[in-house]
């Protein structure tokens, strides 16, 4: 009855338009008046599901974006990558793939990704005779590589929601998938640039101009590296870093680059916390919905159902293949880990998986689902950002969903492809 | 009345931009203290985690506003504003109805924490707890405004 209530009520809401962090909220509301439990619990679990000194990492990774972003070192990045890659056929389109391997996803937000270089790359492509839609599907497409690329918001919610995993483990774990990832979609670009003759850049940059780039994006690189290599090691955890990494980040505008100003401190301040605020409010509800399933048993409910279903670990992952892309079209990204990870993470585990292995695939799974038409959200964001149709933005990103696809089975099926660096390290 | 809203809005988002602000300076100064001065303190993190809860349940209210929350609003956009101004309404009520829940147990919670401590700052639990009436009733107020904002619309149309 709970179970019915919650599920009907969530996708009623949802599908309605009501912000999914309200349908979670209202949704866990009306299944907890199914059982005779005090109502208070609601604010309780609200506030005890996001009073954690891990989460102070979700205000400082996404500042430490803003800041790049307005900053103007996203920019560095792009020119950086124009550089190394431009020359090839559909030069702009490799430039957007490899700018998201550098940023990174600092943020861990597929949306931020997308809006960041977005901004600057899908103008920039139409006006070198992309289609409008096809820019927008390349940056939406490579917004995935970000996240599963060190350092990344999205493993430390992993590892804050399944527990006893170590995001340094992770952070190795992700980088030869993300770097595949990115591989993959170039090839697809470029297969695709050559067959509508997209553009490549004709003129050459000069050595004054590429020892400029070169070195304001050196600057830039210690960001990223000054949080993947601390975490790593074990210096400092990953809210720590990534508020070191944002103090960098304003020093280095505010004084080096001079590309800030300090009344701009405010407005990026207030934005980060705004953007912040966004994904907290969904663990908070999160929180809630998480209670509710674990009241009614699910977990429990959820292991037994796989375990009579399949011994197999191989059918096993197919089947959880299939349901996390289910539930990354309809729930966002880090609800999805916050309710969904410390489900099925234990039941993984019974089937002999590592916990590496299952949070990568359990991550790019989510991820790849972000995309996945028809229903995907990350492609109603892209299509509100480059301003083009869902339908033509399906069209353009199916290719590039194919390809993510494959790789999301290398990984799920080639172990070797996650474990490698991190056996070698020692994780 | 404008001019009262005005600065109770201005007084809200230079305390989150500080808090933020001061989020930054106090996680920076732990990882200072520990590695220079080799000597951890222990209330930085407490101290952050709190000016996290407060900042960002507080900004939450900004990003309803300006209805940034994530959703689904396809389905919505495709529909006669005759009808999704109704569902609209409907939605805010039912939205309106969980807030007010955690507007009161939030208060009930706040009120039972006012003798404990904190471990480390040895404050009131109540003070970081405070932010959930706090700010459900800032997301009823805003929720009204949204309400209106539709109800404007709808009568335009």
């Amino acid at each position: 009855m709970t179970l019915t209530v919650l599920t009907i009520a969530f996708i009623f809401f949802v599908v309605l338009g009501m912000p999914i962090a309200f349908a979670i909220g209202v949704s866990s509301m009306f299944a907890l008046m199914t059982q005779d439990v005090p109502l208070i619990l609601i604010s309780h679990y609200m506030f005890s599901g996001v009073d954690s000194f891990v989460l102070c990492a979700i205000p400082m990774f996404v500042l430490a974006g803003e800041i790049m972003l307005y900053g103007g070192m996203t920019r560095s990045l792009t020119d950086l990558s124009d550089v190394l890659v431009g020359k090839i056929r559909g030069g702009l389109g490799h430039t957007n793939i490899l700018a998201s391997i550098f940023f990174a996803g600092i943020t861990g937000s597929a949306t931020a990704d997308t809006t960041a270089i977005g901004s600057i790359l899908i103008p920039a492509m139409s006006g070198k005779g992309y289609s409008r839609a096809y820019s927008t599907a390349i940056t939406i497409a490579s917004s995935v590589i970000g996240p599963i690329i060190p350092p990344s918001l999205t493993f430390v919610i992993y590892a804050l929601a399944v527990g006893n995993v170590s995001i340094g483990g992770l952070f190795l774990a992700g980088i030869i998938p993300g770097i595949l990832t990115g591989i993959g979609l170039m090839a697809i670009n470029y297969i695709i640039s050559r067959k509508r003759n997209y553009e490549k850049r004709s003129e050459s940059y000069s050595w004054g101009e590429i020892l400029k780039i070169v070195r304001q994006s050196l600057v830039v690189i210690v960001m990223p590296l000054l949080i993947v290599v601390g975490v790593i090691s074990g210096v400092y955890t990953a809210t720590e870093s990534a508020a070191a990494a944002s103090a960098y980040a304003l020093v280095v505008c505010l004084l080096i680059f001079k590309t800030l100003k300090f009344s701009d401190l405010g407005k990026i301040f207030f934005n980060s916390a705004k953007v912040s605020s966004i994904m907290f409010l969904l663990l908070a509800t999160s929180n809630l919905f998480s209670y509710v399933l674990a009241t009614e048993n699910v977990p429990t409910l959820m292991a037994e159902t796989l375990h009579n279903l399949t011994d197999n670990p191989i059918v096993f992952l197919l089947l959880l293949n299939i349901i996390l892309l289910l539930i990354g079209c309809v729930v966002d990204l880090f609800p999805a880990i916050f309710i969904f990870a410390p489900i099925f993470a234990p039941v993984a585990y019974s089937y002999g998986i590592s916990p590496l292995h299952f949070g990568l695939i359990f991550c790019v799974n989510l991820l790849v689902g972000l995309n996945t038409p028809p229903v995907g959200s990350g492609l109603f964001i892209g299509a509100a950002i480059g301003h083009v149709k869902l339908e033509e933005l399906i069209r353009e990103v199916n290719p590039f969903i194919i390809m993510e696809f494959i790789i999301l089975l290398c990984i799920t099926y080639i172990p070797a492809v996650t474990m490698i660096i991190p056996t070698l390290a020692g994780f | 009345m404008n001019k009262i809203i005005t600065i109770i809005d201005c007084l809200i988002r230079w305390s989150i931009i500080s808090a933020t602000a001061g989020m930054m300076g106090i996680i920076c100064m732990q990882v200072f203290c520990r590695f220079v001065l080799n000597n951890a303190l222990s209330w930085p993190e407490e101290a952050a985690r709190f000016l996290m809860v407060w900042s960002l349940f507080l900004a939450a209210a900004y990003a309803l506003g300006s209805r940034e929350h994530i959703g689904l609003n396809y389905f919505v956009d495709r529909l006669p504003v005759k009808l999704s101004a109704p569902l609209g309404l409907l939605l805010h009520l039912f939205t309106l109805s969980f807030l007010g829940v955690m507007v009161v147990g939030g208060w009930q919670e706040t009120m039972s924490l006012m003798s404990l401590k904190t471990g480390a700052l040895r404050i009131s639990r109540a003070i970081p707890y405070f932010i959930i009436p706090t700010s459900g009733v800032l997301f009823i107020l805003v929720t009204f405004r949204l309400i209106l904002e539709d109800f404007r619309k709808w009568r335009a149309k």
